[in-house]
């Protein structure tokens, strides 16, 4: 007998670590070389991992969830001979070396060997889907006629996993100011031709939100923090993920030391971010590292957005529509650009005193904003 | 001037054998192939799709390192393929035809050591005429139109087979070969593997044709436009191309329609830009399937033996799988071998630096 770690594979070249979606044999149980052992999730691939040799899976080091760097221990296996394991050579003899697809019945010309070798499972072809589990027996609510059960795909169950951690552990409070867009509307109709023709971005309100959010946490850096059991840990790095939705499930590419760039570098870097999330060829390292979010749901509609903060953040800025409304300026009403902007924060780091000190901080930033400020 | 349009799917057919082989597993028409060959393209078939397997879960255990499988396309490359005689003629692969390869005479270890790493021993053994698999799309198009000219030119009496897959079809380098080869009326077959995808742009976003094959009118050469995952279909009109080559009637192009079933390769996720309802319909229409009914219904095979087959086919793949893992992993300058007969200075400086790294 001798033990076997098995490590999480490296399932692409720029892949530098991956979640643990599903485990598909549990410990105690006798497991084949190549059987599916664990459904991995990168940000590239999705894979079914098959056992790296025959044995008994004896200890999960990483469970579903668990987010492990390439090369990291994630299971124990106890392999009966300690010879060949490197090899596999050892272990030829156990391993089913085909199987017959069902239905097919050797007759007597197929060697007694040849049968033998077919059992017991019918090989994977490696291609397929993994069988969905089937609902269990404590589903929620009892099914009604025409249901469809749609099982979660690794990215919606990532998603589901995060904003249930959030939730349950991050007690939210929210924010909410109102922002004046005038001047940005007014720089963003000036700039956006020789933006497009110089750095071929395009200038958007979501670019100057950034700039913004990050002058801001500059002046909060409370703000831009991790909340970490016994401590909060403050980060010098301002880090701005950007939420991007797409039909699976929302990415959040992130813009790093956003604080240190212009107006018209992060157009260039929000062009680059999603449209390479919507080609859904964002890699690792595009995806890691935010220490603060910005959300823009105003872009279809929404005026308001309670969004929930990304676990290991304090908070999460959102622009809601940028929509003419009369206000009263000076005494008088008149049609401005306005826009709702909105902070769930985690009121364990700061207080509502921080908060509004960092929205209002947005907000001045952007009503500064004229026709006449530089945007590169 | 009044502009005469081509109809989008017009293709100079000169398939002159009406062969098929229906999704039901009944042929129709004149069956093209002998049982032998039957028999042989159902093996490689079935290998190919024990072969995808295998790797792909290599590849999981980083035991191999990329890996693009062929299912769903084993009709087409194994029917053109079989229309060469390997001592003859010359083919060149892409980068997902592994049957052919193997069929062309490329042993199986060397397959596997290329695929795992051992590339001491991946070459192509003396005397075996293959190409080896061309990862840049359709840079393989220029060397299979060079080749086929060099034929002509020696007076050798050879064909050249070479694949590109649709998304090679709008390189330059797919042009400039096919003129080329038009023009100077060489033995070349050109298989293109219409898979409907190239990693994840549809045929849809590839041309505003609806065929491949009208390509051939603008170079003077016949194009034809196969079901390919019929393998009857496929053979026949590979055979009659590579005839004609032989018989110095010049290149043909053949356009195989199938189906990627599988990922791009092991580094893609296609869920992201397709349906799976898609893929499950081209996967009620297996070639594998089709040629398994035939056998079959013909009685080239009983069901035990078949199932024996397929036992066979998957503990050779394993053996060969664990005696290439006992092969010695090369050294560090093995990236400078095989490029140059004399190292220039430079170049000979870098394998220097890089032996004196590994060592370290
Ligand atoms: C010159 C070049 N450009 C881009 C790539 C990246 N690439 C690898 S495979 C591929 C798609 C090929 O599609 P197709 O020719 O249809 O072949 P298939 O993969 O479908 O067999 C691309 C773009 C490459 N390898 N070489
Ligand atoms: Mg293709």
């Amino acid at each position: 007998m001798s033990r076997y770690t098995v490590t999480m594979p490296q399932l692409g070249e720029s892949v530098t670590e991956g979640t643990i979606s599903r485990w598909l044999v549990s410990a105690g149980d006798r497991v084949a070389e190549f059987d599916a052992m664990v459904e991995i999730n990168t940000d590239k691939v999705d894979a079914e991992v098959p056992a790296p040799v025959t044995g008994v899976l004896t200890e999960i080091l990483a469970p579903e969830g668990a987010v492990v760097p390439v090369g990291a221990d994630i299971a124990v296996m106890e392999v009966e001979s300690s010879a060949g394991v490197e090899t596999g050579s050892a272990v030829a003899v156990e391993e089913p070396v085909a199987a017959m697809p069902q239905g097919d019945v050797p007759d007597q010309r197929a060697t007694p060997e040849a049968v033998a070798a077919t059992a017991p499972t019918p090989a994977s072809t490696g291609l397929e889907r993994p069988t969905p589990p089937a609902p269990t027996a404590s589903s929620p609510r009892p099914s009604l006629d025409g249901d469809e059960v749609v099982l979660l795909t690794p990215s919606r169950r990532l998603i589901a996993e995060r904003m249930a951690v959030s939730k349950a552990t991050i007690p939210h409070a929210w924010q909410v100011q109102e922002v004046d867009m005038s001047g940005v509307a007014a720089s963003l109709a000036a700039h956006r031709g020789s933006v497009r023709r110089q750095h071929g971005a395009s200038l958007s309100f979501l670019a100057y939100m950034v700039a913004a959010a990050a002058q801001a946490l500059r002046k909060s850096p409370e703000v831009n923090a991790t909340f970490a059991d016994d401590r909060i840990i403050v980060h010098r790095a301002i880090n701005i993920g950007i939420a991007v939705g797409l039909p699976e499930g929302v990415v959040v590419p992130v813009i790093k030391h956003a604080d240190q760039l212009s107006v018209a570098e992060l157009a260039v870097a929000l062009s680059d971010l999603t449209t390479r999330a919507r080609a859904r060829q964002l890699v690792a390292s595009d995806v890691s590292g935010g220490t603060f979010t910005v959300n823009n749901s105003g872009a279809l509609g929404t005026l308001l957005s309670y969004s929930v903060i990304a676990p290991g953040q304090s908070a999460v800025v959102t622009m809601g529509s940028v929509v003419d409304r009369p206000v009263a300026v000076d005494g008088k009403a008149e049609i401005r650009p306005m826009m709702y902007l909105s902070l769930s924060l985690d009121h364990r780091v700061m207080d509502g005193l921080q908060a509004s000190a960092f929205l209002g901080a947005c907000r001045e930033w952007l009503e500064g904003v004229t026709a006449m400020s530089p945007v590169s | 001037m009044t502009q005469q349009p081509i109809e989008a799917g017009a293709v100079d057919s000169t398939v002159t054998r009406d062969a098929r082989l229906g999704a039901d597993g009944v042929a129709s028409g004149d069956a093209p192939m002998s049982r032998e060959q039957v028999l042989e393209a159902y093996r490689l078939m079935l290998q190919s799709q024990a072969i995808d397997d295998l790797a792909i879960k290599l590849q999981r255990l980083k035991r191999v390192g990329l890996y693009a499988p062929v299912q769903g396309q084993e009709a087409a490359v194994v029917g053109s393929a079989l229309a060469l005689d390997p001592r003859r003629d010359w083919l060149v692969p892409a980068s997902r035809e592994q049957p052919a390869m193997i069929r062309h005479g490329l042993p199986l270890v060397n397959f596997f050591a290329g695929y795992m790493g051992r590339l001491d021993s991946a070459g192509i053994p003396e005397g075996v005429k293959l190409l080896p698999r061309q990862q840049a799309i359709a840079a393989q198009l220029p060397h299979a139109a060079g080749l086929a000219w060099a034929m002509k030119l020696r007076k050798e009496r050879a064909a050249v087979m070479v694949y590109c897959g649709d998304g090679a079809s709008s390189e330059g380098d797919f042009h400039e070969s096919l003129n080329l080869a038009g023009v100077m009326h060489v033995p070349l077959v050109v298989v293109v593997i219409n898979n409907q995808y190239a990693i994840s742009t549809p045929f849809h976003k590839q041309t505003a044709a609806q065929s491949l094959a009208s390509r051939a009118i603008g170079y003077g050469m016949p194009g034809i436009a196969v079901d390919g995952n019929d393998l009857f279909a496929v053979y026949a009109a590979s055979d009659d191309a590579v005839r004609r080559a032989l018989d110095g009637g010049g290149p043909t192009l053949i356009e195989c329609r199938t189906y990627r079933v599988g990922f791009h390769n092991t580094s893609d996720n296609p869920n992201d830009y397709r349906e799976q309802e898609e893929v499950s319909a081209a996967l009620a229409d297996d070639p594998t399937t089709r040629v398994e009914r035939y056998v079959l219904a013909q009685g080239l095979l009983s069901p035990g033996a078949m199932a024996q087959l397929k036992v066979e086919i998957r503990a050779e793949l394993d053996a060969v799988q664990r005696s290439v893992a006992d092969l010695p992993r090369p050294e560090a300058d093995f990236i400078f071998q095989n490029v140059y007969d004399v190292l220039p200075a430079r170049t000979e400086q870098q394998r220097a630096e890089t032996v004196k790294e590994d060592r370290r």
